[in-house]
């Protein structure tokens, strides 16, 4: 027996444990930031930009308020209840057309996914809606439902649910056919076939969709109180714009951006503990 | 070698109007290892997969032990070229899935016992994408394994690991079919020399559309290691008949002089 076989004996070891970012380093010859670093700069940035709106906007208080005094504002519109009162709204509108949008478009497009009929008969009217611009069908949504929870959620809903659907047609297409093998091979039957193989390798599909979502659902919630102006986020900002009010402008628009970050930040956690595996890789 | 396991009765399969394989016969015993070897696109793994029950034969019958094959069966189980496991489940769970997705009882310490078997004892908890070639596709004999198939299906499942793993798994693979008489191996590949090491008789396929060129019972001794198999005094003559077979159908090259 040679040497090379007898290395062979050996089961080869686990490429386990490679520091991914140290591979990264090398192969792209960049060196990667530490994490503490990289949170410094994020942090320099956002200081360096409230220090010059700060300095700046003492010059032109009215047209551009500063920092200090959306703060004030904030504190404000929290004591005498108006901001609670429009962020309840505003969530609940999202809440309900967001969770419906997501779970209608998951359905649907593990269906279509799977199911070229499903696919033929959903592909005209979901590519036509999802073109259309849904801004367009917000006054039509108001006519129908009226001005309340309903008609905003409404607008929710398909601000969400083409997105997602989308993005699960995709991820059930980008099923590695020879995964679906393997476990016909085994005698699965199709409902272990979902739960073994589809629903596992769309799950980072999903996810993406439900990420480009939340975006989405954001811009629909305000259009909709833009247009609808009787409560919510969306009419704080109207309202308080038009009476030059800069500063309670300003709160409104800051409290919609920390809910997109935690919104995003909650589903990329969730998709972490999902998705254990592919940390290692 | 007794009775026979594995019939097939002049198979053809066809795809939309291409002739994949035709009026192919073939007869497995019990505790052979047939090798199936041929070039590229010339319909040796569409003959696998027909034997999986994975695809549907257009006319003739297989039929395994008696019973005609339709569907895939749960005496016959498969190892696959590119592995074929679960990115996100670990070791353990990929080999415990095949059990499952039967539901058979799962008992961990006979999945220990597999692992052990395979060497893989020390990465049972590892996702695959932490695993060499090798380390992968002996999770996918462990697998296929855990089954206790009758017949085990080989696709290539040496060619995508390092000649040096690969010579340590078909030895290994070797004791683990003698270890069991009751398993019958089709080995699906397209390197000469694999199939000499393995086999008790290579089964040609050259196409399209893929027929039987050639049947060949190999005799030499057992048990065989690649060096052993090199220096016999009959490999050069079999090694020539499978090689003029396998090229029949291309282009010949000017013979040298």
């Amino acid at each position: 027996m040679t040497a090379a076989v007898s290395v062979g004996e050996e089961p080869d070891p686990p490429r386990a444990a490679r520091g991914s970012r140290t591979a990264r380093a090398l192969q792209t010859g960049r060196r990667e930031l530490s994490p503490a670093k990289r949170w410094a700069l994020r942090l320099t940035s956002v200081v360096v930009l409230l220090g010059a709106w700060q300095i700046y906007g003492r010059t032109r208080p009215i047209l551009l308020s500063t920092p200090s005094a959306v703060f004030t504002a904030g504190v404000d519109m929290i004591r005498d209840g108006t901001l609670p009162h429009a962020l309840a709204t505003s969530l609940a509108e999202l809440g309900i057309g967001y969770s419906t949008g997501a779970v209608a478009g998951v359905l649907l497009g593990l269906a279509a996914g799977r199911s070229q009929i499903v696919e033929a008969l959903l592909d005209l009217p979901v590519n036509a809606l999802y073109a259309t611009p849904m801004v367009a069908l917000i006054p039509v949504f108001v006519l129908w439902f009226g001005f309340g929870l309903t008609a905003k959620a409404i607008v929710v809903f398909f601000f969400v649910v083409f997105t997602v659907f989308i993005s699960t047609v995709r991820g059930v297409h980008e099923v590695d056919p020879e995964l679906i093998e393997v476990a016909r091979s085994f005698c699965s039957s199709e409902r272990r076939m979902w739960m073994d193989v589809i629903l596992p390798s769309c799950l980072p599909y999903v996810v993406t969709g439900l990420r480009l979502a939340i975006g989405r659902a954001l811009i629909g919630v305000i259009v909709a109180e833009f247009y609808t102006a009787l409560a919510g986020l969306g009419y704080l900002i109207t309202t308080s714009a038009s009476n030059f009010q800069t500063a309670r402008t300003w709160v409104p628009i800051v409290v919609i951006a920390l809910i997109g970050i935690i919104l995003t930040a909650v589903l990329e956690w969730a998709e972490r503990r999902l998705a254990r595996w592919r940390k290692t890789t | 070698m007794s009775s026979t396991l594995l019939v097939l009765d002049s198979v053809s399969v066809k795809f939309d109007n291409s002739i994949i394989l035709e009026d192919l016969s073939l007869t497995v015993a019990e505790h052979e290892f047939v090798c199936v070897i041929g070039t590229s696109g010339g319909g040796k793994t569409t003959m696998l997969r027909a034997i999986a029950g994975l695809v549907p034969v257009s006319s003739g019958a297989i039929t395994l032990e008696g019973t005609r094959v339709t569907a895939p069966s749960r005496r016959a189980a498969m190892v696959f070229q590119h592995f074929g496991l679960f990115p996100w489940k670990t070791v353990r769970a990929n080999v415990a899935y095949a059990l499952r997705v039967q539901n058979r009882e799962v008992d961990p310490s006979r999945i220990d016992d597999l692992l052990h078997t395979l060497h893989l004892d020390g990465v049972a908890d590892y996702y695959p994408a932490q695993l060499s070639g090798g380390m992968k596709q002996r999770v996918g004999f462990a697998r296929a394994l855990a089954v206790e198939p009758d017949l085990l299906l080989l696709d290539e499942p040496f060619s995508a690991v390092d000649a040096i793993t690969r010579e340590t798994l078909q030895n290994e693979v070797l004791r683990l079919w003698d270890g069991d008489k009751h398993m019958t191996a089709i080995l699906v590949t397209h390197d000469i020399d694999e199939a000499i090491l393995m086999a008790d008789r290579i089964v040609v396929i050259s196409g399209p559309p893929g027929h039987i060129a050639l049947e060949l019972p190999i005799e030499l001794p057992r048990p065989r290691t690649s060096q052993e198999i090199r220096s016999h005094e009959d490999y050069p003559r079999i090694r020539g008949l499978l090689w003029n077979s396998l090229i029949q159908h291309d282009v010949r090259l000017p013979e040298p002089t």
